[in-house]
């Protein structure tokens, strides 16, 4: 999965924040859904099958009565979980709503933190890969080394200025 | 696809480790972009933190099927993410037993949600044998085949655990 970018954290933040209520869970509170244990699993085990068609065109097996499998796996699930509970869990979904809309908008500070940092030390990084070149030139430093320490900087492990001192004192050294 | 426990459990340490690097984070924003609805979102999120004890340690079972579905919609891209995803739970629901409730706040809420728009779809002859029922089986035949090397690994553990 390629990683997203920050427009689409973005844009994943502004769909979250402008959703509704969980539906579910307001079906549940108007009472729509108390159909008992038995009705539910029913309900499940049929409105299962034919959801799978629309959501999921591939639920349903050929050699399998249709909704059967999305059935059975209603049924089996709805004995350890319950449809009331998941009508009665709307509250629990809205909350892990907004924990996630709480984690976007870190990641996406995050991010913008990350960005500016790396905007303010580009000339940096361009005179630091300029000096470790000269030095793989001048065979002091392999390339393989070079590359490594050019990743330790990126992932923040070195800083810019403790490299620019180890090449620097490495170039001072005399042979 | 027939595999020894200790086959499978050398590509279950394997799977578990790549499935650990996965973002839940990342995936939601995948899911919410493409317009699936937030109910479904947070009901399959919550698989996030699925664990299961295997072949005597922890394995991080929803970390591995979110990963897996990631990947079938990568490989799929062409297929509406929608009907990717419901063809991943389908099949993997189906083909690893026990695999049912981890994912039933997911399945049950599709139910709820949508249920009502595709019963009456079904419910004529020719949304059961015509031309939908044939994607039906094409889509779920490709999602099997997808799972079927998870559903090995999982069913061959399983059997030895039981």
């Amino acid at each position: 999965m390629r990683p997203p970018k920050v427009d689409d954290y973005l844009a994943a933040l502004e769909k979250m924040k402008k959703s509704r209520r969980d539906r579910i869970g307001v079906l549940g509170e108007l009472g729509v859904t108390g159909i008992g244990a038995a009705a539910g699993w029913f309900a499940a085990a049929v409105i299962g099958a034919k959801v799978i068609t629309v959501f999921g065109i591939g639920i349903t097996v050929a050699a399998t009565p249709i909704g059967w499998v999305i059935g059975s796996a209603a049924l089996a699930g709805g004995a350890a979980y319950g449809i009331a509970g998941l009508v009665r869990g709307g509250g629990k979904y809205d909350t892990l709503k907004e924990l996630s809309i709480r984690e976007l908008e870190q990641r996406i500070e995050q991010l913008s933190r990350a960005s500016k940092r790396s905007l303010g030390r580009e000339p940096k990084m361009k005179n630091l890969i300029s000096s470790l070149q000269l030095l793989v030139a001048n065979g002091r430093l392999s390339q393989d080394e070079t590359t490594d320490l050019l990743a330790a900087v990126e992932k923040g492990h070195v800083t810019i200025n403790v490299a620019f001192e180890q090449i620097k004192a490495l170039a001072e050294t005399t042979r | 696809m027939e595999m020894t426990p200790a086959a499978a459990n050398i590509k279950l340490t394997v799977l578990d480790s790549k499935a650990q690097t996965t973002d839940r984070l990342d995936s939601l924003v995948r899911f919410t972009n493409a317009g699936l609805p937030q109910e479904l979102i947070h009901r399959l999120g919550e698989l996030w933190d699925a664990r299961q004890e295997m072949s005597g340690r922890v394995v991080h079972v929803g970390n591995i099927i979110f990963m897996e579905i990631n990947r079938f919609i990568d490989e799929n891209p062409n297929l509406a993410i929608g009907v990717a995803l419901g063809a991943a739970v389908g099949a993997l629901t189906a083909m690893i037993p026990g695999i049912g409730p981890l994912l039933a706040p997911f399945t049950m809420a599709a139910a709820v949600l949508i249920g009502a728009l595709s019963g009456q779809d079904l419910d004529n002859e020719k949304g059961a044998n015509g031309a939908i029922g044939q994607i039906a089986q094409d889509l779920i035949n490709l999602a099997r085949k997808f799972f079927e090397l998870l559903a090995s690994i999982f069913n061959a553990l399983r059997t030895e655990t039981a």
